[in-house]
């Protein structure tokens, strides 16, 4: 593996393990009011009069702002210490540990009525 | 404003449909590799060579993704509401996993290019994965854009 295929790998890990509890908690970085076209920093209430708050948009903020911040540090590390680590199965493994996470948060869609 | 959010939603639903096609080649493709080319359809299609598919996904993905994000407030403030209303929960929760599959497979993308770039014996299994994680995300997401658009698209 290349550095930059073992810093896009670690991007990848970073993410999936960043957004999901993100998603769940909702540690979003920016809050979105779509009738108002109105951003605010963080996690911010709907603004109210029948206006939804929209955090998606901050999660993906969040979980990138972090995984770059990963990457950044993964970069000082030894190129020894990289190769050692199998990034590449890592990559999918927590990817696909990460939707499953998801799903499991979001099961109550499928069963409430 | 209500007619350039449909045209961007139309155009959102085309590149949709052309990245559908590009990926699901590419990854039947990965995940069934043919050894010898062999007459009839099926056979073509294992045969593609994904290397040639993956700019393509890339340049598609990003713009689809970025029509998309655009034309979400509209989806959040005129359809979600009234999934709500109607306690039509089954397609909100596809909707919401559409996102986050989305924004997942959206940090996948810097090493799926650059492992179809340089694809070896080393990287196949991690290629089949990455390249199948994506075809999944986009096949839901388009099948759940269809159905929202069923329940509360144009004209509605």
């Amino acid at each position: 593996m290349t550095k930059a295929e073992h810093l896009a790998a670690v991007f990848a890990i970073a993410f999936a393990i960043i957004y999901a509890p993100t998603m769940d908690l909702n540690w979003t970085l920016a809050t979105y009011h779509p009738i108002q076209g109105l951003w605010q920093f963080g996690k911010a209430a709907p603004l109210g009069g029948g206006s939804p708050a929209m955090y998606w948009y901050g999660f993906v903020f969040t979980a990138a702002l972090g995984a770059l911040v990963v990457a950044g540090l993964a970069a000082l590390l030894p190129d020894k210490f990289m190769e050692r680590v199998p990034w590449l199965s890592l990559t999918w493994v927590v990817t696909l540990g990460s939707i499953a996470y998801i799903t499991y948060v979001l099961l109550p869609y499928a069963t409430k009525t | 404003m209500r007619v350039g959010v449909s045209i961007l939603l139309i155009t959102h639903g085309i590149l949709a449909v052309l990245l559908l096609g590009a990926i699901t080649h590419q990854a039947i493709g990965a995940a069934w590799p043919v050894t010898k080319r062999a007459p009839g359809l099926w056979s073509a299609v294992r045969s593609v060579n994904g290397t040639n598919y993956a700019n393509a996904v890339i340049i598609l993905f990003l713009v689809t993704f970025a029509i998309g994000t655009i034309v979400y407030p509209a989806y959040r403030v005129s359809v979600r509401t009234l999934l709500q209303e109607y306690h039509f929960y089954k397609p909100e929760g596809m909707f919401e996993m559409k996102e986050h599959l989305l924004a997942l497979s959206l940090a996948l993308l810097p090493l799926y290019w650059l492992i179809w770039r340089r694809p070896s014996g080393e990287n196949r299994v991690a290629r089949t994965a990455i390249t199948s994680i994506l075809a999944v995300s986009v096949w839901w997401s388009f099948i759940t854009g269809h159905i929202l658009n069923n329940i509360r698209g144009f004209g509605s």
